[in-house]
């Protein structure tokens, strides 16, 4: 089954700011602490939390509503536990309450990747006023009243190929990941485990899969982090990483890679040997994927090429240019026949000001426009564009052999608004390759 | 400069550029300008990604090194968890060129590699200290057959300490893994601390 349609975005558990203190509440838990928690799984996100003394009566205030409305939620509170499993204490039947959450959870998870701090949880009774701050902070059920049952949770996040092709999926250029690689192939074991650290900063996620995966027969593994580069490959970085390792991977992929097409992304990769501070060795071997296909991978050139080759006479994409001495040039295009306000665009605008740190400087954005068959016209409200036939000319002396398509750059021009409906066009000239 | 017939002319010289034969020239331009418009609202930095953040934690890990025994490096550095986790939320390293043979690793993404390893002799404390509970179990349960004296029986007696033997001989072997990663935990925060003191040096002789 194609994972494109349901694979969640690297922002995922940031789209609002409901779902980002949600996912950040999550992340940062630490173990004795005490939360509200109200649980509506009609609302979006479904949980809301809020910890003792700092919240504000937010939930008290979501509770009292909901109750006034006469809608069906759970309140109570929800404790970190010394092993910073989560326990959620309410008036409802415990088991009930730990059911419904699991389900709601195995929904929500895709949107909100920091869910997965729920498995395992546990639910209790709850014997002190909620709104109560200092009986809130100081309550601990006895032990034997918090009911547990870890089959609730088996699907929640498991580690299969699907799991990895959607992280694999969502991550862009410049993202890093944590990483999981076996040592050794055993049958029905997936031999990497990777998740992007914007889903998983304090690596919980990453964690529970490599356990499962041990509890399914995996032996030992090495870990590390990973990069996608600028061309869409991937590096491994990790200490004590063999040759053997990229083989083994090479063969899963092959494998796996019919049924879930984003396994492709590991075409090409390299694993960077580094105990120290520097890169030791660089393992890769392209023969190795020579029978895999990778899709261009969103956020490199070869996917600006592709929008570019696709670019009708007559069609108009959003356009970012950058590039100096101090980075490689880099063009991102965006259809806006795909994207009419520009909102989808302009949101992957901070991702590339992170990943080129000098674009503030220089980048150049606007629209292009493809004119004729032969000539692409530019519009930009920038203030600063006289970089442009410099940052075309370095773009094609870098790419435009390897990508054809982009030489349809060659003489392109800018026209730079102004106020009043000025106009100034930076000649092509400069560009010309 | 206002718009003129003149400049619409000269636009068209210098782009070689026509839209369509029944539209103008500075219509079509027009219309494409409106468009990029709407990008003029969009966020636009002034200056580099900030490191305030992972800088400051960096600072304080080049203060602090780990101590040589290596059983206290996991609580030395989950002292740095929680300025690590707000440093990764708000700054993680973004850049995606290739790293070659030799390159040195940006020091973002050592840190990013020292969690990953902190995260590691978590998991590896955590079977250790299960297997050492598996033991305890088992102990507890052979002495108790052995209480039992004649009435014990041999069946169960040799497989509770057959099981003993094993979770004792897997937690040992557990502990080592433990310690060795927690050896080389002491080592890369160390040597992570080394190269920060050796740049804040360098910063200083060129300030």
């Amino acid at each position: 089954m194609p994972e494109a349609s349901t694979t969640p975005g690297i922002d995922a558990g940031r789209q609002t700011p409901a779902h980002e203190q949600l996912s950040r509440t999550l992340w940062l838990r630490k173990r004795g602490e005490v939360f509200r928690f109200l649980f509506d799984p009609a609302a979006d996100p479904g949980l809301t939390l809020e910890r003792i003394g700092q919240g504000g009566g937010g939930v008290l205030a979501q509770v009292a509503a909901a109750g006034a409305q006469r809608r069906r939620i759970d309140s109570g509170l929800m404790l970190v536990d010394g092993r910073e499993g989560l326990a959620f204490c309410s008036p409802a039947e415990p088991m009930s309450l730990l059911r419904r959450l699991a389900d709601w959870a195995g929904g929500a998870i895709a949107a909100t990747p920091a869910l997965a701090l729920l498995a395992d949880a546990g639910a209790g009774p709850l014997t002190v006023d909620p709104a109560d701050d200092a009986a809130a902070a100081a309550y601990v059920p006895d032990g034997e009243q918090v009911v547990y049952d870890q089959t609730l949770w088996d699907t929640l996040l498991e580690p299969i190929p699907a799991t990895i092709a959607a992280a694999l999926a969502a991550t862009p250029p410049g993202e890093r990941l944590w990483f999981w690689l076996a040592e050794d192939e055993a049958e029905g074991i997936v031999p990497l485990i990777v998740q992007p650290v914007a889903w998983d900063p304090n690596h919980d996620r990453t964690n529970w899969l490599i356990d499962r995966n041990i509890v399914r027969g995996a032996g030992e593994g090495i870990g590390g982090t990973a990069t996608i580069c600028d061309d869409g490959a991937i590096q491994f970085l990790g200490p004590g990483l063999y040759p053997e390792m990229l083989r083994q991977l090479a063969r899963w992929v092959a494998r796996e890679h019919t049924a879930h097409p984003a396994l492709g992304r590991l075409v090409d990769c390299q694993l960077l040997d580094a105990e120290g501070g520097t890169v030791d060795r660089v393992i890769a071997d392209p023969a190795l994927w020579a029978d895999v296909a990778r899709d261009p991978v969103p956020g490199t050139i070869r996917a600006t090429a592709s929008v570019l080759a696709d670019l009708p006479v007559s069609g108009e994409c959003w356009f970012w240019l950058a590039g100096g001495a101090a980075e490689p040039p880099f063009l991102h295009l965006m259809p806006i026949a795909d994207d009419p306000d520009g909102v989808a665009f302009q949101a992957d605008l901070p991702r590339l000001y992170r990943r080129f740190p000098n674009a503030y400087a220089d980048a150049v954005s606007g629209v292009m426009s493809r004119a004729t068959a032969e000539r692409l016209l530019c519009t930009s409200h920038d203030a600063q564009v006289q970089q442009f036939p410099a940052q075309v000319k370095a773009l094609l002396d870098r790419y435009g052999a390897e990508f054809p398509s982009l030489r349809a750059l060659v003489g392109t021009s800018l026209v730079q608004a102004g106020t009043g409906g000025t106009m100034h066009v930076i000649a092509a000239d400069a560009a010309q390759h | 400069m206002p718009p003129s017939k003149e400049q619409d002319e000269w636009i068209e010289r210098v782009l070689g550029w026509r839209a369509s034969p029944e539209a103008s020239l500075r219509a079509s331009v027009a219309a494409l300008s409106a468009k990029a418009a709407k990008l003029a609202g969009a966020a636009r930095p002034t200056a580099p990604p900030r490191q305030q953040a992972t800088n400051r934690l960096l600072n304080s890990a080049a203060q602090k090194p780990a101590p040589n025994d290596p059983a206290d490096a996991h609580r030395h550095v989950a002292e740095f968890v929680p300025g690590f986790l707000v440093a990764v939320e708000a700054e993680r390293p973004a850049t995606s060129q290739k790293l070659e043979p030799g390159a040195p690793v940006p020091a973002g993404d050592r840190m990013l590699g020292i969690a990953d390893l902190f995260a590691a002799v978590q998991r590896s404390m955590a079977e250790w200290e299960s297997l050492l509970d598996q033991a305890d179990t088992a102990e507890l349960r052979v002495d108790t057959i052995e209480e039992e004296e004649e009435n014990r029986d041999e069946q169960e007696y040799d497989a509770t300490l057959t099981t003993y033997n094993a979770r004792r001989h897997d937690s040992i072997a557990a502990q080592d893994r433990a310690m060795k990663l927690m050896t080389e935990l002491v080592t890369r925060f160390n040597s992570l601390s080394e190269s920060e003191q050796a740049a804040a040096q360098q910063e200083a002789r060129h300030a």
